[in-house]
């Protein structure tokens, strides 16, 4: 069987809007409300079986949310092939926060990277706490070729769709092979010569 | 260079076991930096140089920086917290005296771990995810002063191979640096003002003041003022202090003056030894600090106008005696003065 590909994934949003809640259901299948976290959510892996014979490895990387971390956001989305953009539908100003992210995005990596936005705290909708507007955002996503859903991390509505979605879309864009490509700042090389291996393999052997 | 190489080299054993190829890297990367590490290291040293005395520097002139100016949830106060602050903190240290890339990548995830420890513990309703984990490490770097930080952080992305988690944290660190790079008034919530303060190391918030505004957090607007109004007590205690010094230096100056004054009398009284002598001075002494305290000046003005005062008041009494040279005399102590 061939070894699954791997791509990394960052999380933008403000905070609070459940980035982390939102990674951690889909890594773990895990919500917790205010309770004690055991689980640094702030790195996460999961592998997606996307096919039968393709299965692909996703790398979360949180962000923080702060306004104030916003300018650090580059050294994280560096190398990413894609991003989920979360805002939280109870709240119309992190709705504001997610399109300048999206903005941003496109401008630094043109039409590279895969962007999924997603509007979180579904299961709050019932009510009048909602204040964005589901068609509207549709819309929006729809002229900038997001992949929009509205999700729940506390029911786990929509969550492991909308990255199963999004990480199709990396498959599709990318043969497996470059995604297999090592994240160390070395670049793979060609394998030619076969002389060394056999002493240093024989030594960390013993 | 040529280690570079070297290393490089390293993914022909590709098509093999993994973990064997793992284990391969990391017995070569082993022998490799144990013998020149140094060397290694040194280069980039050298090279970094400045920019690792930039950094150094700027963290010092930041020590001031307290967690809730951060926005991160560390507690200080909270003891099991605080252990795994200095644990953190002692992690981050080890991150330069470490020689192979491994123990160095070790060093960051160790700290990462006590951060998370620290985290856990200074807060129960907060879970680890970035936007609690960044601030800390942010804090954690300035509190722990790390040496040759930059070097490190280069050394680590030249040399190492980590793998996604390991280089998620690596990517944290450097963020942190940047932050502190760039760090401005803005981002810990401060006006420039009081920034430019703070950098100047003028009103310096004992911790018991700390504390006070982590408690009162809450009320944003209460905050606010309660920290101006310890600004304005700041700067009155700092007057007062001047003030002290002020008039000390003063009442220094005065006694000279004075014991001047009756040195010069005296002098006088022995070259003219049927001259009566006067009584000390003593109760003009008393009667010029009173007039001190009241004036809170130590101009010199001043001072020569009260040796005015006090040599018009001495006139009275040597007229009918004084030859010439005592006449010259008070004038030249006048300049003197």
């Amino acid at each position: 069987m061939r070894r699954p590909g791997q791509f990394k994934m960052v999380l933008l949003g403000e905070s609070a809007v459940g980035k982390s809640s939102l990674a951690l259901r889909f890594a773990k299948g895990q919500y917790q409300e205010h309770a004690e976290s055991t689980i640094g959510a702030a790195f996460l892996t999961h592998t997606l079986q996307i096919d039968s014979d393709t299965s692909l490895k996703v790398e979360l990387w949180d962000t923080a949310g702060q306004e104030r971390y916003h300018s650090l956001a580059p050294m994280y989305y560096r190398g990413a092939q894609a991003a989920l953009v979360v805002y939280d539908i109870t709240n119309s100003e992190s709705l504001r926060r997610a399109k300048m992210w999206v903005k941003e995005l496109r401008q630094v990596n043109a039409g590279d990277m895969v962007i999924g936005l997603a509007g979180n705290k579904a299961d709050l909708a019932t009510g009048n706490k909602r204040q964005v507007d589901t068609r509207e955002v549709a819309e929006y996503a729809e002229e900038n070729s997001l992949i929009f859903m509205e999700t729940s991390a506390k029911r786990g509505d929509n969550v492991t769709e909308i990255f199963m979605n999004v990480a199709k879309q990396v498959a599709a864009k990318q043969p497996t092979s470059t995604l297999n490509k090592p994240h160390g700042a070395f670049p793979p090389t060609k394998p030619k010569q076969k002389e060394g291996s056999g002493c240093c393999g024989g030594d960390s052997k013993s | 260079e040529t280690l570079k190489k070297r290393l490089l080299t390293n993914p022909i054993y590709r098509d093999e076991n993994e973990d064997l190829i793992l284990r391969v890297r990391d017995y070569i990367e082993r022998i490799i930096f144990s013998r020149d590490y140094s060397f290694i290291f040194n280069r980039i040293a050298i090279i970094c140089e400045d920019k690792d005395l930039s950094i150094q520097n700027r963290i010092s002139s930041l020590h001031w920086i307290t967690a809730p100016m951060l926005d991160t949830v560390l507690n200080e106060n909270i003891s099991i917290a605080r252990e795994a602050i200095y644990k953190a903190i002692n992690a981050l240290i080890e991150l330069d005296s470490k020689t192979i890339p491994q123990g160095k990548i070790h060093s960051i995830m160790e700290c990462k771990a006590f951060i998370e420890e620290a985290i856990r513990a200074s807060s129960s309703s907060s879970g680890i995810n970035a936007d609690s984990f960044l601030p800390a490490l942010i804090y954690i770097v300035l509190k722990a002063k790390p040496p040759r930080l930059h070097s490190n952080i280069r050394f680590l992305s030249h040399f190492s191979q980590p793998s996604g988690e390991q280089l998620y944290y690596l990517a944290n660190l450097d963020s942190a640096v940047r932050f502190i790079e760039l760090l401005q008034a803005q981002h810990l919530g401060l006006s420039s003002d009081d920034f430019s303060l703070y950098m100047r190391g003028e009103p310096v918030l004992p911790s018991k003041f700390v504390s006070l505004f982590d408690s009162s957090l809450s009320n944003e607007s209460n905050n606010v003022q309660l920290r101006k109004r310890f600004i304005l007590y700041h700067e009155l205690d700092h007057h007062c202090e001047k003030f002290d010094e002020n008039l000390f230096d003063f009442n220094r100056r005065l006694t000279q003056t004075v014991t001047d004054m009756q040195e010069l009398l005296n002098g006088t009284y022995a070259r003219f030894p049927n001259f009566e002598k006067l009584p000390q001075l003593i109760d003009i002494d008393n009667n010029e600090q009173i007039e001190d305290i009241s004036n809170r000046t130590e101009n010199q003005e001043d001072i020569i106008d009260i040796l005015d005062q006090s040599t018009t008041e001495n006139e009275y009494l040597p007229e009918p005696l004084a030859p010439e040279i005592v006449q010259q005399q008070p004038q030249q102590t006048n300049d003197d003065n």
